[in-house]
């Protein structure tokens, strides 16, 4: 039964709701509107349909190169980031160590540090120390630093919630430590690990700060966009910002997918 | 006799932080034997089964099984399996899966695992439930699974903690006596931890009772029941009434002395002793015209009378103020009413007199 009272308030719920919504999605929606602006102004309203600014952008070799390479890095970033985030999250979690809150302290670090001063860091260490050249190789550096703390806390979150007592069972029937990773304690994990996946392959395919520092002269689409940004800015830039944004949809409608094949075949066997 | 012993614990010792949960903790189990380790919480007897488990490296000490030491070795090669609290069944697994789990592991073959399987979950009387989920499973299904999974690799021995602890008590009864069957039909040594006295009584051939990480006392259940060697056995094995008596001096082999409410026989000779405690369990108290011609009386005053269905529990008061607790069963006959005076006593040999006063 609502009252009066309770009723005014769930009007008011429901509108503030919109209008966080509309803050949210309003940015995104002119973005991909003016795609397809027929002019060449990036002011609303935009006048007239066109394809134009697709077809511009993906003519480009530099584009294309550049969603490549964005596709690449965000691709290895994510497999070694994951990788390496779930041994240190599960590892934070199970093990007691000389120097446990230390490296619970400087895994996070990278997030707490501007993108800004982690780069200049980077770049020092890479060229000078090691002279490496730039690179999306000294950039996939950067940007594995940069996600192993979403990563890691993703997976040590999850950690927590384990059964150390499934550890035990499955040593005592006879499993070694591999096996026992494997069979017992991954496949709780999973739900984590396939997280921390996609929000480190996003945050690499969204990353500037980081791809201006440290890939030289390969280029990443956010790189490649700053650098147009700079210059003139045309409707081309609204159009790559569409498709990345239908890629990363793209992505995590795939990885859904086939998590859902690879756990019913699972369930069959 | 001249089997090596199963287990054998000399003088373990482990420290968790400031907490030292085993003081030099010395023990035996012999092939085939079913023992229960019996204490209150803390006394050390579930750090006692993870070290021989495995499962925890004890400080000093030596930790033989089947004769061998095992310090170096890890749980997964020992000859031991676990059964363990909660069961720790792998939830993402079937039935089957999890039975097979240690097969698996060993690469037995796969028509070989088929069958061992489905003998090992028959055994445990869940035929059938092979393909089933965890989570569907009921807690006394789930201990079944969890005991089908840990003698389907035919352990030496079967290392139990608190396997009933998580079951309803209906259910409860009927698991110890199929525990039993199953210790009989597989043969081997299980090694069972416990703190539910009944559930160690109606289970294991022997006891060790464990307190602040040593062994305080050790023996067929009946014997340590009746006979405890201290105050605390006494007290934590059910009721106790405990008697102090003095002034002590010899009768005809037998021991003269007095408590508090009067004079006291005690069978056989302790007189050398200032005083002893002597521990009276409530069964053994006679009520009634039927203490009349005990060596041991006492008037006392009935204060409660709770019916148990078998049993009727009387909770009696000495003029001294002391407190008795005698059960009688109820087809006795014995009758009286709140606040009347009655008559109770014991024989001198169904008195346990205690060796230390802890």
């Amino acid at each position: 039964m609502s009252t009066p009272r309770a009723d005014r308030f769930d009007r008011f719920s429901a509108a503030l709701t919109v209008v966080v919504f509309a803050a949210l999605l309003l940015p995104l929606v002119v973005v991909v509107v003016m795609s397809f602006n027929a002019s060449n102004s990036v002011s609303w309203p935009p006048s007239g349909f066109s394809l134009q600014w697709y077809a511009e952008a993906l003519d480009k070799a530099r584009v294309r190169e550049a969603a490549l390479n964005t596709l690449r890095l965000g691709l290895t970033t994510a497999l070694a980031s994951t990788a390496l985030g779930t041994i240190t999250g599960f590892a934070l979690v199970r093990y007691s160590f000389r120097g446990r809150n230390l490296t619970a302290a400087l895994v996070v670090l990278p997030v707490l540090v501007p993108a800004l001063l982690l780069g200049l860091g980077l770049v020092i260490v890479l060229t000078g120390l090691l002279h490496l050249r730039l690179s999306l190789l000294t950039l996939w550096v950067g940007h594995v630093t940069f996600t192993l703390p979403f990563t890691t806390l993703i997976v040590a979150s999850r950690a927590v919630s384990l059964d150390r007592r499934l550890e035990d069972a499955s040593r005592d029937l006879g499993a070694g430590w591999l096996r026992t990773m494997v069979q017992v304690v991954l496949p709780p994990l999973l739900p984590a690990v396939r997280a921390a996946f996609l929000f480190s392959f996003i945050i690499s395919m969204n990353e500037v700060v980081l791809a201006l520092f440290l890939a030289g002269t390969d280029q990443t689409l956010p790189g490649y966009m700053f650098g147009e940004f700079l210059r003139v800015v045309t409707p081309e830039i609204d159009a790559i910002s569409t498709l990345m944004v239908v890629l990363a949809v793209a992505v995590l409608a795939i990885e859904n997918v086939a998590a859902r094949a690879l756990l019913s075949r699972r369930e069959q066997s | 006799m001249t089997d090596p012993s199963d287990i054998l614990l000399v003088d373990v010792r482990k420290r968790f932080g400031t907490h030292e949960a085993l003081r030099g903790l010395d023990l035996e189990v012999r092939p085939r034997e079913f023992v229960a380790i019996l204490g209150p919480t803390g006394c050390g007897k579930t750090t006692a089964l993870r070290v021989i488990a495995g499962f925890e490296q004890p400080d000093s000490g030596s930790v033989l099984l089947a004769g061998q030491p095992v310090a170096a070795l890890p749980p997964n090669q020992r000859p031991t399996s676990t059964v363990f609290q909660h069961y720790a069944l792998f939830p993402n697994m079937s039935v089957f899966d999890n039975v097979a789990y240690g097969l698996r592991v060993r690469r037995v073959a796969r028509d070989e695992i088929e069958r061992r399987v489905q003998e090992a979950l028959t055994l445990v009387r869940l035929a059938g439930y092979g393909p089933k989920r965890i989570q569907g499973l009921s807690g006394g299904e789930q201990q079944r699974v969890a005991l089908a999974r840990a003698i389907v690799t035919r352990p030496r021995m079967l290392l139990l903690d608190e396997p009933l602890s998580s079951i309803d008590q209906a259910l409860r009864t009927a698991m110890q006596v199929e525990l039993r069957q199953l210790q009989t039909e597989l043969g081997i040594t299980f090694l069972l931890v416990t703190h539910d006295q009944q559930e160690a009584l109606s289970l294991a051939d022997r006891l060790i009772v464990m307190r602040q990480g040593r062994v305080v006392q050790n023996g067929p259940g009946d014997e340590v029941y009746r006979r405890p060697h201290s105050r605390f056995v006494a007290g934590f094995l059910g009721e106790a009434n405990l008697f102090d008596v003095s002034d002590l001096a010899p009768l005809n082999g037998d021991t003269t002395g007095a408590d508090a409410d009067g004079s006291v026989v005690i069978a056989g000779a302790h007189h050398e002793r200032r005083t002893v405690t002597l521990c009276v369990r409530p069964e053994a108290i006679v009520v009634g015209p039927a203490a009349a011609g005990l060596p041991n009386r006492r008037q006392a005053t009935l204060e409660d009378d709770v019916f148990r269905g078998q049993v009727r529990t009387l909770v009696l008061r000495t003029r001294t103020g002391r407190r008795i607790i005698a059960t009688t069963l109820t087809t006795d006959g014995f009758s009286a009413q709140h606040g009347d005076d009655v008559e109770v006593g014991w024989r001198p040999t169904a008195a346990a007199v205690l060796e230390d006063d802890e």
